[in-house]
């Protein structure tokens, strides 16, 4: 075989000279190599026709060779790979982000150990609505942001002693230094005190219980910067139960609230708004709906969703209790309020009486005087046991103002000798801030386990920071009979320490927190479930799910045993107080009571109501503006300044007009003015909480003394939407629950017309074989908390921009949404710009500006089957796939803008500056830029990066982006189907926004299979598209708003006008 | 050429020899540079400096160093392109449709007026070129054949027309320039004395000889050209006008646009070549070539396209109230009374109202009140393209994202940098070049000079003493 010779031919065989010649030869032919050098080519001169030849193609050549940029990469592979983890997948883990009041339940997304994004949790305990007590299962803008917060340079790198850090090595003797400390003040019996917020954790509270038992003249003591102890004592006096109860807006069919923004702020207003949206929901199966009632001096969130409206000032909201509470026992004492809060709460009384055991009453007063009439108008009505349970009551705020008020006390006194503070910042977020910090001067130690080197820890002597929850061990419980696990997702970024961890080794223990936790669980949890058998699963399970639920026997709501009568008598008295101008102080949406003054995702992220970013504001009614000369110009985005003054303190704030606020009152945020929260939130705003008063007992959360004075001066404010009425235009559809129910198919006819009317059309239309995505938005449910923009902020690598690029209209939000205002009158007209004029205030035919109705509209690209902005992009380099995206290639844009100007929706977005530092020029970021004056809001380190998600590019300067539908994730789901070998089934693909979104309003799937939850919403006679009529053939359905009013809504009368 | 009636005023005024026209066209540029040319020429030269800073920081910094925003893509950039590609049409009109319509007072103005074109749209390509987010990336517009696999520009968009359009007219135009410049050049290199002007002019000249074989290629070369310019002064304009009209944007979606574009494309033209020309004639004494009959026939031209534009406004605003389209209507009412209301109001006093003074003849002969209303004309028409493009799109359908427009230096100074460099352009011109085409003016000496009119005049006074029936209709010398 081996000798066997293949031979192709008779000259190869004979060896023929010729043919070895040629065998041997490169080319065939000579190459004429001499003649060339010799020839004249090159040593004689060119021919015109030459030269033009050679200058074309090196110029073509040179164009074409730097055009080719080649990306560096650099990978470096696993030496030994850990077995969970495959580079490119990501992986989830169960885990509760809990700070401060805020609870969640989450699942967390890491990639290559990197933690990047926050989804809601998957457990069965808590996502499903259907069978469940509890209703944790969406997130918040909070809890969406709060992966950015662990990649934050700002956080602490090490513990310091008086300022100067303490090194890995030298830890173990700073520790024993304060164990002396400790130990000696035990010997001589000197005060011990724990500051902390409200502790959800159940091991939290043991450990500081067994730091209690070693030091004995410890004392724990509660502080909540928003307190809301006012319930809880109440609740005291009623039931012999201090507890904040369990609230249940899913079984209520009349909702009065009374300041309460409990979609918003108030409790636990994730978990409210799941509940809220259960019995808001409608469609031609289930036409019905709650009613609600919001009596509130400011505009809030909740009071934008609400069905019936008034203003009262804050203090009258004690009045508003009052009068209902009257007005349900039959007793026909008049109030003092104006008359449309009067005729709103009659309305209410005679809804709440119809409905008994099936509303609820809540008010936001933490008074408990006005609580316990609040509770007793719940008992009246008999729903203590259906929407109020007191059983599962809520951990969420345990705090007493009264401790807090008497450690001061002591601390002046000087007979504190120890002061460790966990998670509270009272420097700041105190009235008395100032106060305490001079009183923390006369305490001889001073520890802060704060996890931020905050205003608080700047005062300790000592500081141990805490680690971030992504990095933590933990368990909470945020409602009786609910236990939350939260596990590490990242190794510690710098050299932090679990404060629980930290407790332990000044109590001479070396345990681990986590294994503290399983033993707490062993003794305290595992025993009162009958689910597993031993505890090795049951702990596995709990740590995998992330919840466990431990069901205990209901106790039966034992009747009122309070004396309503001295604090219905104590509420009158409040009743005659009210004077003159007040201001009501509340928490942001985002940046929450200023625990999250340096997240820039939430300082970006536009209050839900008022649209402003980066800063707070005195929210002014528009006649309160006109009469006191106050402008705020929206179009040089800059407003007048005043000054706030409440005693002796005086703060300065610009003015923001907002309709809908009291006229009698203006309201301002707190968690502003932060002085040491890190790179990106100090300086923002100012800081009200001095502003605030007590009743001796409680925090109260406005002050009824206040005087308002224009200070000469502009303010520039960032605000992202300046136009505040839709004008009438369809892009926002509503209807009255009447309506509805008369007549479910109102559109139906309008939609069929429109399809016919779409088909008229020259062009060809694309073929989706298999799959058209498509979303479905219902107005309905959407109570426009912005949590689903945060999502999408995170998932898709969303740039932050800066207040001052904000001002420029350069934000950069895929998603936004959108806010108008209307009138409830029947004049529909009134929607229009010239006619709502803060100049028209006096004349007749403009209603009462307090008397507003909202509608929040999320607008995102609507993926058009017939886009705009693909026919004019001169490089094609926004298309379509065969999916029905409308897709970007942002290596092909050339940044024409053409297609932003050509969108109807306004949704695509422009990297005018290098925001994220893509380039590869260091020396052109925006605020680097000579004259601009931008602020770096602080995202484009290389620690802050690991948060951009791997998956989706991130765009560089010049390059159009928008919407993506969230490309990667639908990408991702049908690998995931394909590995798994099945077709892919509805919900299988959920986009960043759907998943985010509290109150499931949006929906994502294929349109084109049968019976899938967006198909039958775009068949929906509710579901409409927006600006139809131009045939762009939106992708997304809008489901129209259904308000549960009598009263005609303004854009339905303008239709009907038009139509006539 | 025709022999033409004594009745029609003479073209070129005083008694001109074949060498005294060369003599008065080529002076200019013979003479040394005069100490005032050297001061106007550093001053733009420096205007034209400082707007290549901004276009560098423009390309540095990124485009957000403008003041465009979400809902405002497109705000100066595009004005001015558009604005300068209108000034830039005169100039083809005069040498391509005049040509056809053997308007022969085209002569005095011709050279000047492509020579505006050509730096005009120079001017306008900038603008489209530099606001583009990657400017780097520019020749993803060309369809070159690439390694990509099959990626083309997008054939549906009028952006990549544009690309077309502006580039055609312009190499068409400057190839008709410069052809008309031959014979010319080739004058002024034989009479140069220096070696470096004769070498110079020797190679713009092209090697003419003035030879019968020269003219006559010279003549059909002319006559190519001017039938492909012919249609490409109603194309590019058209096609401009299509980056709005192919649109959904109210106020741009409009099938009026291309007629309305190409007339108000002439209108600023002629106004800039009035501006030009009132300036030159006076500085290089060419009152005898470029007369206020000349100025009056542009005056002319000036009040039908101005009456064009203006019927235009008034038709998209019937339009728009007939349509019953909510949209249509507001973004006319908005342009009337909206926030921008000035540039509106601006708009219509300098491009509908002003024109029409010039019905009356005394105006319209007076030289100072021609300059100052070419320049009103040229603010009407800069207004009209802000309000075409930052009206319609500051405030479009959805009222969420209505936002307010207004320029940075860098912007503004880009806008002055061009106005530098077409000066800059243009004096330069003026200098090395003939601005009035010496050729083809004496090719109308014979018919149209004013020693013809009075020799054909002498010889009607001659038959009327004769008692000629011609001696009834003998005119009053004008």
């Amino acid at each position: 075989m081996e000798n066997k010779n293949h031979w192709k031919g008779l000259d190869e065989l004979q060896e023929d000279p010729a043919f070895i010649e040629a065998r041997d030869k490169e080319f065939k032919d000579e190459l004429p190599v001499e003649e060339i050098l010799e020839s004249s080519f090159i040593q004689k001169s060119h021919s015109r026709r030459d030269f033009l030849k050679f200058l074309g193609f090196s110029v073509t050549a040179a164009t074409v060779a730097a055009s080719c940029r080649i990306p560096i990469k650099k990978a470096i592979p696993y030496v030994i790979k850990p077995e969970e983890i495959v580079p490119g997948v990501a992986n989830y883990y169960a885990s509760t982000f809990c700070d401060g009041n805020d609870f969640c339940p989450v699942l967390v997304k890491v990639r290559d150990g990197r933690p990047i994004k926050i989804e809601p949790s998957t457990s069965r305990h808590i996502a499903d609505n259907s069978s469940n007590r509890f209703f944790f299962g969406g997130t918040s803008a909070r809890a969406q942001a709060s992966v950015l917060s662990l990649y934050d340079t700002t956080r602490p790198k090490n513990p310091t002693v008086s300022g100067h850090p303490v090194t890995k090595q030298n830890l173990a003797g700073t520790d024993a230094e304060v164990r002396t400390k400790l130990q000696d003040l035990k010997n001589a019996n000197g005060n011990i005190r724990i500051l902390t917020p409200t502790i959800m954790s159940p091991s939290t509270k043991a450990v500081i219980a067994d730091f209690i038992t070693m030091y004995p003249s410890t004392k724990h003591i509660a502080y909540d910067p928003i307190s809301y102890a006012g319930i809880a004592i109440a609740h005291e006096k009623a039931f012999g139960k201090r507890v904040i109860p369990g609230y249940h807006f899913e079984n209520a069919n009349v909702i009065v609230s009374i300041g309460a923004d409990f979609l918003g702020t108030w409790i636990s207003p994730v978990e409210f708004a799941r509940q809220y949206v259960q019995n808001r929901k409608v469609s031609a199966k289930k036409t019905e709906m709650s009613k609600h009632y919001q009596i509130e001096s400011r505009l809030s969130l909740t009071g934008s969703n609400a069905d019936k409206r008034a203003v009262v000032k804050p203090s009258e909201e004690a009045v508003a209790v009052l009068a209902l509470y009257n007005k349900l026992s039959g007793n026909s004492s008049g109030s003092n309020l104006n008359a449309r809060a009067d005729q709103l709460l009659t309305q209410a009384a005679n809804d709440l009486l119809a409905n008994k055991g099936k509303s609820l009453v809540i008010s936001s007063s933490n008074d408990s005087n006005v609580q316990s009439v609040v509770a007793a108008i719940n008992n009246m009505l008999g729903n203590y046991g259906s929407t109020i349970n007191l059983n599962l009551y809520s951990n969420t705020h345990q705090s007493s103002d009264k401790d807090v008020a008497s450690l001061f006390e002591e601390m002046n006194s000087g007979s504190v000798s120890a002061l460790i503070v966990y998670g509270a910042n009272p420097v700041y977020d105190h009235w008395n801030g100032k106060g305490f910090a001079e009183a923390m001067k006369k305490v001889q130690t001073t520890i802060s386990l704060n996890d931020r080197a905050d205003e608080t820890s700047a005062e300790c002597k000592y500081h141990f920071p805490d680690h971030h929850y992504l990095e933590s061990w933990n368990d909470f419980s945020p409602r009786n009979g609910l236990y939350t696990m939260c596990q590490p997702t990242i190794w510690p970024l710098y050299q932090t320490r679990q404060a629980q961890e930290t407790l332990l080794r000044w109590m001479g223990k070396t345990d681990d927190y986590v294994t503290y936790i399983e033993n707490n669980w062993k003794q305290n949890v595992y025993p009162r479930q009958t689910m597993y058998g031993d505890f090795q699963t049951f702990w596995d399970n709990c740590v995998k799910e992330g919840a466990v639920e431990i069901t205990s026997a209901e106790e039966p709501a034992s009747g009122s045993t309070g004396d309503v009568t001295s604090a219905v008598a104590a509420v009158s008295q409040l009743a005659g107080k009210s004077g003159g101008m007040e201001v009501s102080l509340y928490e942001k949406i985002g940046a929450g009571n200023g625990r999250y003054a340096n997240v820039p995702w939430l300082q970006e992220m536009p209050d839900p109501v008022s649209k402003v970013v980066w800063d707070n504001y005195v929210a002014v009614s528009p006649k309160f503006a006109k009469d006191n000369h106050l402008e705020m110009n929206v179009v040089e985005h800059w407003s007048d300044v005043v000054n706030v003054k409440v005693g002796n303190i005086s703060v300065e704030l610009p003015i923001y007009v907002q309709p809908g606020q009291n006229d009698t009152s203006v309201s301002i945020a707190l968690g502003y003015g932060r002085e040491k929260a890190g790179r990106s939130g100090n300086k923002i705003g100012t800081n009200v909480f001095p502003l605030l008063m007590s009743n001796g007992e409680t925090t109260l959360y406005y002050n009824a003394a206040v005087s308002i004075t224009k200070a000469n001066k502009h303010y520039p404010m960032a605000i992202t939407q300046t136009h505040f009425s839709f004008e009438g235009r369809d892009a926002i559809i509503e209807t009255t629950l009447g309506n509805y129910k008369k007549n479910p198919n109102e559109d139906v006819e309008n939609k069929e017309e429109l399809k016919k009317l779409w088909a008229q059309t020259l062009y060809p239309t694309q073929d989706f074989p298999a799959i058209k995505w498509g979303m479905s938005i219902d107005l309905n449910s959407c109570i426009g908390c912005g949590a689903c923009a945060v999502s999408c902020q995170a998932e898709n690598n969303v740039p932050v921009v800066g207040k001052t690029e904000v001002r420029r209209v350069h934000e950069m939000s895929w998603l936004r949404i959108d806010r108008y205002f209307s009138f409830p009158s029947d004049n529909g007209m009134l929607t229009k710009e010239n006619d709502i004029h803060i100049d028209n205030i006096s004349k007749s035919k403009v209603p009462d500006f307090q008397d507003v109705q909202v509608v929040f509209q999320p607008m995102l690209c609507q993926h058009c089957e017939n886009a705009p902005c693909e026919n004019v992009c001169p490089v094609s380099a926004t298309n379509h796939s065969s999916e029905g995206l409308n897709q970007m290639a942002y290596n092909r844009c050339i940044g024409t803008r053409y297609c932003a100007n050509n969108c109807p929706y306004k949704v695509r977005r422009f990297n005018w500056l290098d925001y994220t530092t893509a380039d590869v020029f260091p020396w052109n970021e925006p605020w680097k830029i000579p004259g601009m004056n931008l602020e770096n809001p602080g995202m484009t380190d290389a620690v802050t990066r690991m948060v951009l998600n791997p998956d989706v590019t991130v765009r560089s300067r010049g390059v159009m982006e928008k919407c993506s539908f969230c490309v990667q994730r639908l990408q991702e789901s049908k690998l995931t189907a394909k590995k798994e070998g099945r077709p892919l089934k509805d919900g299988d693909t959920r986009t960043a926004c759907q998943t985010a979104c509290p109150t499931e309003a949006i929906q994502f799937g294929n349109v084109l299979e049968e019976n899938s939850v967006v198909r039958n919403d775009h068949d929906d006679a509710r579901g409409y598209y927006v600006l139809s009529e131009l045939n762009t053939r939106p992708s997304i359905v809008y489901m129209k708003k259904v308000r549960n009013t009598d009263e005609k809504v303004a854009t339905y009368v303008n239709r009907e006008a038009k139509e006539s | 050429m025709n022999p033409e009636s004594y009745i029609r005023p003479p073209l070129i005024h005083g008694t001109k020899t074949y060498e005294q026209i060369t003599n008065d066209i080529a002076r200019a540029v013979e003479a040394k540079p005069s100490r005032l040319w050297w001061i106007v020429t550093s001053i733009t030269g420096l205007v034209f400096l400082w707007g290549l800073i901004a276009i560098t920081w423009t390309i540095w910094f990124g485009i957000g160093t403008w003041g465009l925003n979400r809902t405002i893509g497109w705000g100066w950039d595009i004005t001015n392109f558009v604005w300068w590609i209108g000034i830039g049409h005169a100039g083809t009109l005069i040498s391509a449709i005049l040509l056809l319509f053997r308007q022969k007072w085209r002569v005095g103005i011709n050279r000047s007026a492509e020579a505006m074109t050509i730096f005009a749209v120079i001017c306008a390509a900038m603008f489209p070129l530099f606001h583009m987010g990657r400017i780097w990336l520019a020749f993803f517009n060309f369809p070159y054949p690439n390694s990509r696999g099959p990626v083309w520009p997008n054939f549906n968009s009028p952006l990549m027309w544009d690309v077309f359009a502006v580039s055609t007219y312009f190499s068409v135009s400057l190839m008709f320039w410069y052809t008309g410049m031959i014979p010319d050049i080739a004058t002024i290199r034989d009479r140069a004395k220096k070696k470096i002007a004769k070498w110079f002019y020797g190679i713009c000249s092209f090697g003419w000889v003035g030879s019968a074989k020269h003219w006559q290629r010279h003549e059909s070369l002319s006559l190519v050209l001017a039938g492909i310019s012919t249609p490409l002064v109603l194309s590019v304009h058209t096609i401009v006008s299509f980056d709005f009209a192919t649109s959904v944007v109210p106020g741009w979606h409009t099938t009026i646009f291309p007629p309305y574009f190409v007339a108000g494309a002439i209108f600023s033209g002629f106004a800039m070549v009035l501006t030009l020309m009132v300036i030159t004639r006076k500085v290089l004494n060419l009152e005898d070539y470029v007369t206020v009959d000349h100025i009056e026939s542009m005056n002319k031209i000036i009040i039908l396209t101005g009456s064009i534009v203006g019927c235009a406004y008034l038709t998209e605003l019937f339009t728009a109230w007939y349509s019953q389209n909510p949209y249509e209507q507001y973004a006319f009412a908005n342009r009337a009374l909206g926030p921008y209301y000035w540039s509106y109001w601006s708009m219509m006093t300098c491009n509908v109202i002003s024109p029409q003074l010039f019905w009356v003849r005394k105006l319209r002969r007076n030289v100072w009140f021609t300059f100052f209303m070419s320049i009103v004309i040229n603010c009407g028409m800069w207004f009209e393209r802000f309000v075409i493009i930052v009206t319609s799109i500051h405030r479009d359908f959805i009222p969420s994202s209505w936002a307010m427009y207004s320029p940075t230096w860098v912007e503004i100074s880009f806008f002055l940098g061009t106005l530098g460099f077409f000066s800059t352009a243009f004096l330069v011109f003026a200098k090395l070049m003939p601005v009035i085409a010496m050729a083809e003016v004496k090719h109308i000496l014979k018919t149209s000079g004013e020693a013809q009119k009075k020799a054909q005049l002498a010889e009607v006074r001659m038959h009327a003493a004769h008692g000629s029936q011609e001696a009834q209709v003998i005119p009053q010398p004008i």
